[in-house]
């Protein structure tokens, strides 16, 4: 897990960028915040500081590949770039010429595969992309995202037996910005009454 | 071209067949066809130092006309523009190959404004149709597009294409240059060299037919 300086260091940087953003609520039933994580594309600068952080997790596992899939954020790429390290990418669907391959790039079977992706959206997508990685005699030693919505997401992939763990999770950013001054009391009880209703649905 | 910059592209062109990511052999293609090489850079992402290598090749060119934004073009050139935006610190705007149904259903993410200019990425350019299809999104959005770079040209006439539409459009090498460089350094021999050299021009005069039957009429 990250230290709690690098995680504050994160959430003021990916604030400061507009990432984490609160437009006005129209209803009590939508999202109190916007999280745009794709936002980090166009910034190489944060993008290199989430990969140092995402190593510093990394790193203390034993793995030949870092996965990653066709997503909106490179994070895979800037941390294979970052590290000199293999990657491997997984693809949506699989094509009818050339190879014909469900994952593209270089690799052999047994190899040790870190998955690294923003966060886990839809627990059976997920779900899949591991899947696809196994399926291909490969062995998952970890599934690394940058962010936990909450919701229950990364209790769905660990009940299934896989390793995951989030850098930084919703409450860490919602404590950061009320400590700094950047959300309101209002805006941060409207928050926790949001997720008090949304925690009795996601565990029905 | 001055002499570092093709020494760096005959580096490079060197080291993609020492890991096979240019290959020679039997390969079925798109169009159903087998051709005697098959050239795949979305492995690229497995060699990190290529992947650098090839974006500084790529820079060599971007970097000659101002622009604001990189464009990366999924699957195999996204790495790519990756790599250039982290190295030279470029921003980049991704664009989707399908639109996913929940969020706000963009084609392309990112930040970017309006009247932006914008270099487009591609790992290699064939006839060149999957290139406009690439282009429009990105003009609909507002922004302009200075010009589009791409790695192989594949000889069926697609940089024409895309320059005849008004685009500045650059291939960094082609086939016949891979196939000079390889047999230059004794990497294949002379019967891959004619095999691969009778496919190129078979394919693109198909191309050509295609394109202009009633010339094809006329000379007869």
């Amino acid at each position: 897990m990250l230290d709690i300086k690098s995680k504050q260091k994160l959430i003021d940087l990916l604030a400061s960028f507009g990432v984490i953003s609160f437009p006005k609520a129209k209803d009590s039933n939508s999202l109190p915040y916007e999280l745009k994580l794709q936002y980090l594309t166009s910034q190489p600068k944060i993008l290199h500081f989430t990969a140092k952080l995402l190593w510093s997790v990394i790193k203390k596992e034993t793995f030949d590949l870092i996965a990653g899939p066709y997503t909106d954020i490179p994070l895979a790429t800037t941390l294979s770039l970052e590290y000199n390290w293999p990657m491997i990418f997984i693809r949506g669907a699989r094509k009818d010429h050339g190879m014909g391959k469900l994952i593209e790039g270089n690799y052999s079977v047994d190899q040790k595969v870190v998955v690294v992706d923003e966060e886990v959206r839809d627990p059976s997508d997920t779900l899949q992309l591991l899947g696809r990685l196994e399926g291909s005699g490969l062995t998952v030693v970890g599934l690394y995202v940058l962010v936990d919505q909450g919701f229950g997401m990364l209790e769905t992939i660990q009940s299934k037996g896989f390793k995951c763990e989030a850098l930084i999770s919703l409450n860490d950013i919602f404590v950061r910005l009320f400590e700094t001054k950047k959300i309101s009391p209002d805006q941060l009880n409207q928050a926790i009454k949001y997720f008090e209703n949304k925690k009795i649905t996601a565990y029905i | 071209m001055n002499i570092f910059d093709s020494k760096m592209k005959e580096k490079m062109i060197l080291d993609l067949h020492e890991v096979r990511i240019i290959d020679f052999g039997q390969f079925k293609l798109k169009s159903g066809i087998m051709s005697p090489y098959y050239i795949d850079l979305r492995l690229l992402v497995t060699f990190p130092h290529l992947l650098e290598l090839v974006s500084d090749v790529l820079w060599e060119k971007i970097r000659l006309k101002p622009f604001d934004l990189i464009a990366g073009i999924p699957y195999a050139a996204l790495p790519i523009s990756t790599a250039i935006s982290l190295r030279y610190n470029r921003p980049l705007i991704f664009m989707r190959k399908e639109k996913k149904d929940y969020g706000k259903g963009k084609m392309i993410e990112g930040i970017f404004h309006k009247g932006q200019h914008v270099v487009v990425i591609d790992d290699v350019i064939s006839d060149g149709a999957s290139k406009f299809e690439t282009i429009k999104p990105i003009e609909e959005v507002g922004l302009v597009v200075s010009q589009v770079i791409v790695l192989l040209d594949r000889g069926q006439g697609g940089v024409q294409t895309v320059q005849k539409n008004g685009y500045h459009c650059i291939a960094i090498t082609n086939m016949e240059e891979v196939l000079e460089v390889l047999y230059k350094h004794g990497r294949i021999n002379y019967e891959q060299l004619m095999e691969c050299q009778k496919f190129i021009i078979k394919t693109s005069s198909r191309v050509e037919s295609k394109s202009l039957p009633k010339q094809k009429h006329a000379s007869k």
